[in-house]
């Protein structure tokens, strides 16, 4: 590293210093230990928790060709060959970071939890679809940075049990604008059935994702397999994907919940459109 | 343009939807309730194809490294979920025709240098993230590929319900992640390796989806070589 940088850029860490070999990974002195004689600056300390927030994009954060967020979301609605699937287990997803592996961070980094690092690994990747195991913490988990979701262009479901297992969540790249949806389609909460002290043995979950409708303005010929503007087609309604009109699996109580709250609202409603009226 | 299907959705792997099962499993469970998980993970499992699952992902702990308790080498490959798997779409196969089988992929976030290791009976570091394909044959490429093919199942017998119908890459890179490298405190165990997966139909596996651009610098390229074997 040139002289007089501590913390790398991502253009040093993922592009100058790796060698063209894949592996192994470079990594620079501040990632094991932290005894620099003069604290990080807060230049410095956004660079490391960015170096460490892109660590699942590689290079491509520096080459910015499948950094996915709101703003190109267009651009990735379009049909792909490929299917990328991330399947993640961090523990708990609002962990305080380190320096070195054991160094704290300023008290600032610490007590914002928009300074974390866990959770921008669950959206800055390469992936079209998200699984993630433990989704649920003490700070709210994965569900209080929804902002974060939208940022990088997804849309997710936490599916919390009634168990003493941890949650899970799944995200998809896409919006609810563009057709985008998730559909809980089945819930498996199972404890031990024959033991004095029941322990839970599965979580799992069940859904149905839509990838959403293609809004790049291209279409892939299906006899050549190149990209060609969007012909002037009138929609297929009836192939097209639907989302089913009422929740599907074991959150009846939600929806029963949701009904009530929707009745009480329109009550108060009426109530109010009675008492302008007099 | 096929004129039954629908143009304006976004389609990954040929679907416009996919669907998707994530299950966690305990690792209590594999030395204090192996046997009531072995079943649970059947009903899971029949109850991700009873909704045709794509794909089922999470994480297995030890059931997904183990074959069996006294074993003392496993490998995800011949793990007990994804024995069980195996022997539950064996016998669906034996009542379908090939045509309509299913089949199955797997990877894992072990690394290669550690599956090796433990293929061959030594100690490995495995680890326990596992992403599981299931082939219906939704595809109308892959019918087509099975229509193809030589089917020993026509006897009754249906063989392994493992294919690489579905090709799964995974990204080996980040599986050599350290707790370094996310920002986290040297002795954290508390998390897995992340497996970044890219799936792909085998019968689409030399296509290429290209801009205008690309394809018409690909056909200049193929025409001036053909050019240059002409003139020679």
């Amino acid at each position: 590293m040139p002289d007089g940088i501590r913390i790398p850029t991502l253009q040093q860490h993922y592009l100058d210093a790796q060698e063209d070999t894949p592996l192994p990974i470079w990594r620079p002195e501040a990632y094991f230990k932290y005894t620099l004689t003069a604290e990080l600056d807060t230049e410095e300390i956004l660079r490391l928790l960015e170096l460490f927030r892109s660590c699942l994009l590689g290079k491509r954060a520096v080459q910015g060709v499948v950094k996915h967020t709101k703003d190109n979301i267009h651009e990735f609605q379009r049909d792909t060959y490929q299917l990328g699937i991330l399947t993640l287990n961090l523990g708990h997803i609002n962990r305080v970071p380190f320096i070195g592996g054991c160094s704290k961070f300023p008290k600032w980094v610490r007590t914002d939890i928009n300074h974390r690092v866990l959770p921008h690994l669950v959206f800055r990747n390469a992936a079209h679809i998200v699984c993630l195991c433990e989704a649920s913490d003490d700070y709210g988990g994965i569900a209080v940075h929804r902002k974060l979701a939208k940022e990088y262009g997804m849309i997710g479901m936490v599916v919390h049990p009634s168990i003493q297992s941890q949650s899970l969540a799944i995200f998809i790249r896409g919006d609810h604008d563009v057709g985008s949806f998730i559909e809980l389609l089945g819930h498996h909460q199972i404890e031990t059935g024959n033991k004095t002290n029941p322990f839970w043995i599965l979580h799992g979950a069940i859904f149905r994702l839509c990838h959403g409708q293609n809004t790049s303005g291209e279409f892939v010929d299906p006899s050549t397999g190149v990209r060609i503007p969007k012909p002037d087609v009138e929609k297929n309604v009836e192939s097209m994907v639907h989302q089913h009109c009422r929740p599907l699996a074991t959150i009846r109580w939600t929806f029963l919940i949701i009904q009530f709250v929707k009745s009480m609202a329109m009550m108060i409603l009426q109530f109010q459109v009675l008492m302008y009226a007099k | 343009m096929n004129p039954g299907a629908d143009t304006h959705d976004v389609r990954r792997l040929l679907l416009a939807e996919c669907r998707l099962a994530v299950f966690h499993i305990s690792s209590y469970a594999w030395s204090h309730a192996y046997q009531e998980t072995c079943q649970k993970w059947l009903n899971f499992i029949a109850s991700s194809v009873e909704h045709q699952c794509d794909f089922l992902s999470g994480d297995g702990n030890l059931f997904a490294q183990q074959s069996f308790k006294s074993d003392d080498h496993s490998d995800f490959r011949t793990s007990i979920l994804i024995d069980i798997l195996e022997r539950f779409l064996q016998q669906i196969n034996l009542h379908r025709s090939p045509i309509n089988r299913i089949t199955y992929n797997v990877v894992s976030s072990t690394t290669a240098a550690d599956y090796i290791r433990s293929m061959s009976g030594d100690d490995a570091d495995c680890d326990s993230m596992i992403l599981i394909s299931l082939c219906y044959g939704k595809q109308i490429a892959v019918t087509e590929a099975r229509a193809k093919e030589d089917s020993a199942s026509a006897d009754g017998f249906s063989g392994s319900a493992f294919s690489d119908e579905i090709l799964l890459n995974d990204v080996e890179q980040l599986k050599h992640l350290l707790p370094y490298d996310v920002g986290l405190a040297e002795k954290d165990c508390a998390w897995h390796s992340p497996l970044i997966t890219f799936a792909q139909l085998k019968s689409l596996k030399n296509m290429r989806i290209r801009s205008r651009e690309s394809e018409d610098k690909r056909r200049e390229k193929w025409m001036q070589r053909n050019q240059g074997y002409l003139e020679k």
